[in-house]
């Protein structure tokens, strides 16, 4: 779970998480504030950034975490209580019927704007997801595999780049529907300002673009797993 | 000699000087400071006998052949620029990857400080 800044919600969902019998890694993207401790007294693994690098990066820094501790599934999500961690549940029963990764979406959140900008992306990368910038996810063994690599590491979003990964290594991708809260503290860190959503815009448009053909399964997934990514 | 040979004879000079200064104060690394003593020699050399344009000119049929050095320049310098983006990705991934790795361990020596 990445969180910055978030030292009002950070304790009631990490308790809630513990609750429901789940482990947690929490990384503090250089927070200011009182997060990282917050978390830590809470009971979650944390792990402090001495830089920010944004949402997915600080996110993929858990899942290399998960990854070398040796879990097999990994569930990330918001740390500024959007998520219902009870609804964790519905995410892992939808991964008990097969599939790869499990978005948790909710597509009745966001401005008009927002839901024209998924459509015209869903119709430029041929992905089959309606909810593309949920944080609310699973992913099991083989999506984190891909997941931890150097490549990933070049994106900066986890919405179109993450799964456009995932879906040319041919893994599954479902979508199960759950209920989440609006935003009470704090503002989007991506779509803080026009500009950044401009920007964000035209990143996620040339990604599309970039990788909407699908390349072999294989040579792609030797490329993301070779030698040289072994550090 | 001309006017614009002995300037730009001068620029080739002092642009080897520069380097010469930047290697000696460790402003920049020998293996970068190749390339721009490559790049100082040239230009002292064609600065000094600009005739040379004017032979290859001549030889590839170019009618204007002072704007060879400008095309071959500019070439140049846009795949010095593309490449040094590369250069750059990569590492910003790296330093990224460390950003991450350095809280992996604190994370890692926390526990083992804590299970003993």
């Amino acid at each position: 779970m990445p969180a910055m800044n978030e030292q009002k919600t950070i304790a009631i969902v990490v308790t809630a998480v513990i609750q429901c019998g789940y482990k947690i890694i929490v990384v503090d993207d250089a927070s200011s504030d009182k997060t990282a401790k917050q978390a830590k007294a809470a009971g979650a693994i944390v792990l402090k950034n001495i830089q920010n690098l944004g949402a997915w990066k600080a996110t993929q820094a858990g899942l290399r975490y998960a990854n070398k501790l040796g879990y097999k599934l990994v569930i990330t999500m918001d740390a500024d209580g959007q998520h219902d961690p009870c609804d964790i549940d519905l995410l892992s029963n939808a991964y008990c019927n097969g599939a790869d990764v499990i978005i948790g979406s909710c597509t009745e959140r966001g401005s008009t704007g927002r839901h024209i900008a998924w459509q015209f992306f869903k119709r430029l990368n041929g992905l089959n997801v309606s909810d593309i910038t949920s944080g609310f996810r699973l992913y099991n063994e083989k999506a984190l595999e891909c997941l931890v690599s150097k490549q990933a590491t070049m994106l900066e979003y986890q919405c179109i780049g993450v799964l456009l990964m995932v879906r040319n290594i041919k893994l599954n991708i479902v979508e199960v529907s759950v209920p989440m809260k609006e935003r009470e503290i704090g503002v989007s860190r991506i779509f803080h300002s026009w500009i950044a959503v401009g920007y964000y815009l035209l990143y996620s448009g040339l990604l599309s673009l970039s990788k909407a053909f699908p390349t072999k399964k294989e040579r792609y997934m030797n490329r993301l797993t070779g030698l040289k990514n072994v550090d | 000699m001309t006017n614009p040979q002995i300037v730009s004879s001068i620029i080739g000079c002092v642009l080897a000087l520069i380097i010469y200064w930047l290697v000696r104060r460790d402003h920049l690394a020998p293996r970068q400071a190749l390339r721009w003593v490559l790049v100082a020699s040239i230009v002292l050399i064609l600065g000094t006998f600009p005739i040379i344009i004017d032979w290859i000119g001549h030889a590839v049929g170019i009618s204007y052949p002072p704007i060879i050095p400008v095309i071959v320049g500019l070439g140049a310098a846009l795949i010095k620029i593309l490449l040094m983006d590369i250069q750059y990705t990569k590492a910003k991934v790296t330093q990224d990857r460390i950003v991450q790795k350095l809280a992996m361990l604190e994370a890692e020596l926390d526990e083992i400080k804590l299970s003993r």
